[in-house]
C-alpha cells in the first residue's frame, strides 16, 4: 500500500521526501476546492517536484460552470509534464479525455457513489485514460473488497484528515468577517466547532473531528486498497501540515512503527474518528412519523377520505381513487387514525344538497349515514369479501 | 416550456394539476430525498399517475437518493410497477441507479440536480449514458442552460422557485454525520438554516451564514422562454397546498401573459406567500451578498381558511375549513386562472343549515356564491 499526501509549500518538497513520500496532490485555487495557492506558487512546486522525481496529482475537484470551463487548458498546459489530474466533475474526465489524451486521470467518487453498480459503471464507462478511483469513507472497511475487486486499478481512500461536510461555491465568511477562517457552532444541536475554509473556490466546512483510520491499515490493505492518503489541510483548531504531525503520520503510513497510533492521537489538538468505517446505519435513524393506520397500502380497493363528521346525521367522504367509485348497497370499511376498524353496508349516497345518487367517483364530496366512532382523517375502503 | 410542480401527496398533486402544471415530480416511499414527505406507496402512484395523466399533465418520479448496495433490493419491482403504470420519467443522479433503470426499463431518465451538471461537457456524459433531460445544478445560470441545450441537443430543466441549498446539491452530508441520517437518502436535518456563532480572529458573530435565501424567477420568465429552457422546476413537496397552489399558478399565468405588467402582477402575488428573502440566485449570474444570505422570513399578509370540495351552481359553494375564522369576513378564491373571486361571507353555516359562532378545523360549511367557483379552489383571506 502506498502514501500520498497534499503539499503546500516549496519547503516540504525535500521535507516529504525525506519521510518517503513518493506522491502528492497539489491543490490551486483556480482548481481546487481546497486550493489556497497561488498558480505561480504551485508552478514551482511542480517544478521542484519534478526535479526529484517527486510525483505530482494536479487535484482539478472543482465542480465547473460552463463559463468556468472555458479558460482551463491554458491553465493545465502551464503544468509542462503534468502526468496526472484527478477530477469529480464528469465534464471534467470528458474534457481532458477529450484535450488532454495522455494525463492520466484520477476519478473521485468520494460524494455518493456508496454501490458497486455506481462505481462498476463508472469504471465501465471511464476505461480510457482513468488510473485510480477514490471512495468514499461512507463506505464501511467490510464492503470495501466488493469494490476493490471491480478491477485492477489503484483504489484509494483518506486514511487522515478533515472530511469536508459542506462545499459551496459562494464566499460566505467574508461577507460577515475579514478572517478567511472561522469556527462554527450551535448551541441546541450537536454542531459543534466546525472548521471552516474560505478560498477562491467557494466555502467548505469540515467535520469537527479529525478522520482517521490508522488503525485498520492492514484490514485495509485485505480489502484492496492501494493508496492512502493523508490530506493534510488546516483549520482553525489544528494545523495538520505543521512539521512533528506530518512527520509522525506520514511515517506510521509508510510502515515506521516507532510510534504508536496513540501517541500520534495524543500529539493532535482535536478528537479523532473512524466515520462510517465499521458501519453505515444513516439510513435506519430516521424514522418517519407515520400513522401506520392511515396507510392505505392494503389489500382492498381504497375508495377515499372522511373530511368531515356530524354526531348523528352524516361522515362526509371526500372520494380519491381515480379507478374506484363507490355505489347504494356497497359495503365499506373504514379505517379510523386509532386503529379502529368498522364496517357498514351503504344505504344511502346524498350529495351537499341532499340528492340521492346512485354512483360517486373521484372528486365528489358524497354525504353517508353517520356511524359511530368515526372520526375525520378517517379511510374508507371497500369490502369486497 | 414546462412548469413542473412538487406533489407531495395525492391533494397536492390535485392542486397542482389543476392550478395548470404540465408536469408533477413525486416520489414513492423509498428512493426519494424527502422521507419527510407523505409521499406515495404503489396504489397511490398508480392513482396519481391516472389522475394527472387523465387531465394531459406529466408524472415524474424521484429515484434520486444516493443509493447503497441495500437499496438495490426490491428496486427493480418498484421500477417495473412505474413502468406499467406509465410514469412520464424517472429522476435519478446515481449512476448505478441510471444503469439499473436503462437495464429494467424503457421509461425516460431525468439526471437529477444532485448529480450537479454545471457544464456542456458534464451534460454530453450523461447523454451518452442515455439521460434524456438534465437537472442542471442551481449553479447554473439561464444563459448556460442555454448554451448546454445547445450545445449538446439535450432538455434542460431548471429550478426557477423555492428553498435552495446553499451547498451545490448533494455535496453536504452535515446530517450524516452530526445526526447519523443520510441527507442523500432523504434524512437531511437542515443543518443549513441553523443560526451559528462564527468565531474568528478577529471576530465573533451570530449568523445564519449556511442559509439561502429563497429563488424566485417569475421575472426571468420571459428570459427563460427565449433561451428556450425546456422546465421550469418549482421546488417544495414538503411545502404546503397555498405555497404549491398559488406559485404554481403565478408562473403558468406568467408564462401565459410574460408582458413586464403580468410578471410584475404575479412577482406581487408571491409575496404572499410566507417565504425567505428572495433571490434570483444564480439564474442571472452569481448572485452578490444581498441576494444570497436568509435574514429572517416573511410572513405571508394572507391565510388559506379553506378549500372548495363542491359547488351548488347559484345556490352554494361547500368549503372545508382549514383556518378557525370568524364572520363577517372576505373571502378570496384563488381560481385556477385569471384574477380571484372575492365573497362576503356574513354567516357560517353548515350543510344542515345549522349556524355556528365558529367551525372547527376540517368541517364543511356552506358559503353563499353564485359565480365560476370551481372545486379544488383555494379561499385566502388577508391577516
Amino acid at each position: 500500500m502506498r502514501t500520498l499526501c497534499t503539499i503546500h509549500s516549496l519547503d516540504e518538497v525535500t521535507e516529504l521526501m525525506s519521510i518517503g513520500v513518493k506522491e502528492v496532490i497539489l491543490e490551486v485555487q483556480n482548481l481546487s476546492r481546497y486550493g489556497l495557492m497561488t498558480l505561480d506558487t504551485a508552478l514551482e512546486i511542480f517544478k521542484c517536484c519534478h526535479r526529484f522525481h517527486l510525483k505530482v496529482i494536479l487535484a482539478w475537484d472543482v465542480l465547473m460552470t460552463e463559463e468556468q470551463m472555458a479558460a482551463i487548458s491554458p491553465l493545465i498546459k502551464s503544468f509542462k509534464y503534468l502526468k496526472t489530474v484527478r477530477v469529480r466533475d464528469l465534464g471534467c474526465y470528458i474534457f481532458l479525455r477529450k484535450h488532454h489524451r495522455d494525463l492520466e486521470i484520477h476519478l473521485l467518487l468520494d460524494h455518493g457513489n456508496h454501490n458497486i453498480k455506481a462505481v462498476g459503471s463508472y469504471l465501465d464507462v471511464c476505461r480510457e485514460n482513468l488510473t485510480r478511483i477514490i471512495l468514499s469513507s461512507e463506505i464501511p472497511i467490510n464492503l470495501l473488497k466488493k469494490f476493490t475487486d471491480l478491477s485492477s486499478l489503484e483504489v484509494e481512500v483518506m486514511a487522515v484528515g478533515f472530511l469536508p461536510l459542506f462545499y459551496s461555491p459562494r464566499k460566505l465568511l467574508s461577507h460577515f468577517s475579514e478572517d478567511k477562517r472561522a469556527l462554527a457552532f450551535t448551541e441546541d444541536h450537536p454542531h459543534r466547532h466546525f472548521p471552516i475554509v474560505e478560498n477562491e473556490q467557494g466555502t467548505i466546512l469540515f467535520n469537527s473531528k479529525i478522520h482517521f483510520i490508522l488503525n485498520f491499515i492492514s484490514e485495509l490493505r485485505e480489502e484492496g486498497i492501494s493508496h492512502l492518503r493523508f490530506d493534510r489541510h488546516s483549520s482553525p483548531t489544528c494545523d495538520l501540515a505543521e512539521s512533528k504531525i506530518t512527520h509522525l503520520i506520514l511515517k506510521f503510513l509508510e510502515g515506521d512503527r516507532s510510534q504508536s497510533i496513540k501517541d500520534i492521537e495524543e500529539i493532535l489538538p482535536v478528537k479523532t474518528h473512524i466515520g462510517f468505517l465499521k458501519a453505515n446505519k444513516t439510513d435506519k435513524i430516521f424514522v418517519k412519523i407515520k400513522n401506520k393506520h392511515l396507510s392505505i397500502n392494503r389489500e382492498k380497493p381504497y375508495v377515499g377520505e372522511v373530511i368531515d363528521v356530524k354526531k348523528n346525521k352524516y361522515l362526509a367522504v371526500l372520494l380519491r381513487n381515480v379507478q374506484t367509485s363507490l355505489s347504494q348497497d356497497d359495503s365499506i370499511i373504514v379505517y379510523t387514525p386509532d386503529g379502529k376498524k368498522k364496517k357498514m353496508t351503504i344505504d344511502t349516497i346524498k350529495n351537499a344538497a341532499g340528492k340521492l345518487l346512485l354512483e360517486a367517483f373521484c372528486d365528489d364530496l358524497i354525504f353517508l349515514p353517520y356511524l359511530h366512532g368515526i372520526s375525520i382523517k378517517s379511510m374508507v375502503f371497500i369490502d369486497d369479501e | 416550456m414546462e412548469i413542473l410542480s412538487p406533489a407531495g401527496n395525492f391533494e397536492k398533486l390535485q392542486l397542482a394539476v389543476n392550478y395548470g402544471a404540465d408536469a408533477v415530480y413525486l416520489s414513492g416511499h423509498s428512493y426519494g430525498l424527502r422521507h419527510a414527505a407523505d409521499n406515495f406507496n404503489l396504489i397511490e402512484l398508480e392513482n396519481a399517475v391516472t389522475y394527472a395523466h387523465g387531465r394531459n399533465v406529466r408524472v415524474y418520479v424521484t429515484c434520486n437518493a444516493f443509493f447503497h448496495d441495500q437499496d438495490f433490493e426490491n428496486f427493480t419491482d418498484f421500477l417495473h410497477e412505474l413502468q406499467r403504470f406509465k410514469v412520464d420519467a424517472i429522476i435519478a443522479s446515481d449512476l448505478g441507479v441510471i444503469e439499473e433503470i436503462k437495464r429494467t426499463i424503457s421509461t425516460p431518465i431525468h439526471l437529477s440536480t444532485q448529480a450537479s451538471c454545471l457544464n456542456s461537457y458534464s451534460a454530453q456524459f450523461w447523454k451518452e449514458r442515455g439521460v434524456r433531460r438534465i437537472i442542471l445544478g442551481r449553479e447554473a445560470s439561464l444563459a448556460e442552460a442555454s448554451l448546454i441545450k445547445r450545445t449538446i441537443n439535450i432538455e434542460v430543466e431548471v429550478f426557477i422557485h423555492g428553498a435552495l441549498c446553499m451547498a451545490h446539491s448533494g455535496h453536504c452530508v452535515i446530517s450524516n454525520y452530526t445526526e447519523g441520517r443520510d441527507s442523500n437518502r432523504g434524512g437531511c436535518a437542515h443543518s443549513c438554516r441553523f443560526e451559528y456563532t462564527l468565531s474568528s480572529e478577529h471576530s465573533k458573530v451570530k449568523k445564519t451564514f449556511m442559509s439561502s435565501q429563497d429563488l424566485m424567477g417569475v421575472e426571468l420568465l420571459k428570459t427563460c422562454l427565449d433561451l428556450g429552457i425546456d422546465s421550469l422546476k418549482i421546488e417544495g413537496r414538503m411545502k404546503g397546498t397555498y405555497y404549491l397552489s398559488a406559485v404554481t399558478k403565478a408562473y403558468v399565468e406568467a408564462r401565459r401573459d410574460p408582458t413586464r405588467k403580468m410578471l410584475e402582477e404575479q412577482r406581487q402575488e408571491l409575496e404572499k406567500i410566507d417565504h425567505r428573502q428572495y433571490t434570483s440566485g444564480y439564474l442571472e449570474g452569481k448572485p452578490t451578498k444581498m441576494n444570497t444570505f436568509e435574514e429572517g422570513r416573511e410572513r405571508a399578509p394572507f391565510t388559506v381558511v379553506g378549500i372548495v370540495r363542491d359547488i351548488f351552481i347559484d345556490q352554494f359553494i361547500l368549503m372545508e375549513v382549514k383556518t378557525i375564522f370568524t364572520v363577517p369576513v372576505t373571502l378570496e378564491v384563488l381560481t385556477f386562472r385569471g384574477g380571484n373571486i372575492f365573497i362576503s361571507l356574513k354567516v357560517l353555516e353548515d350543510i344542515d343549515g345549522d349556524i355556528a359562532g365558529k367551525m372547527l378545523i376540517g368541517r364543511l360549511i356552506k358559503v353563499p356564491y353564485r359565480g365560476h367557483v370551481e372545486k379544488l379552489n383555494l379561499v385566502r383571506m388577508s391577516l
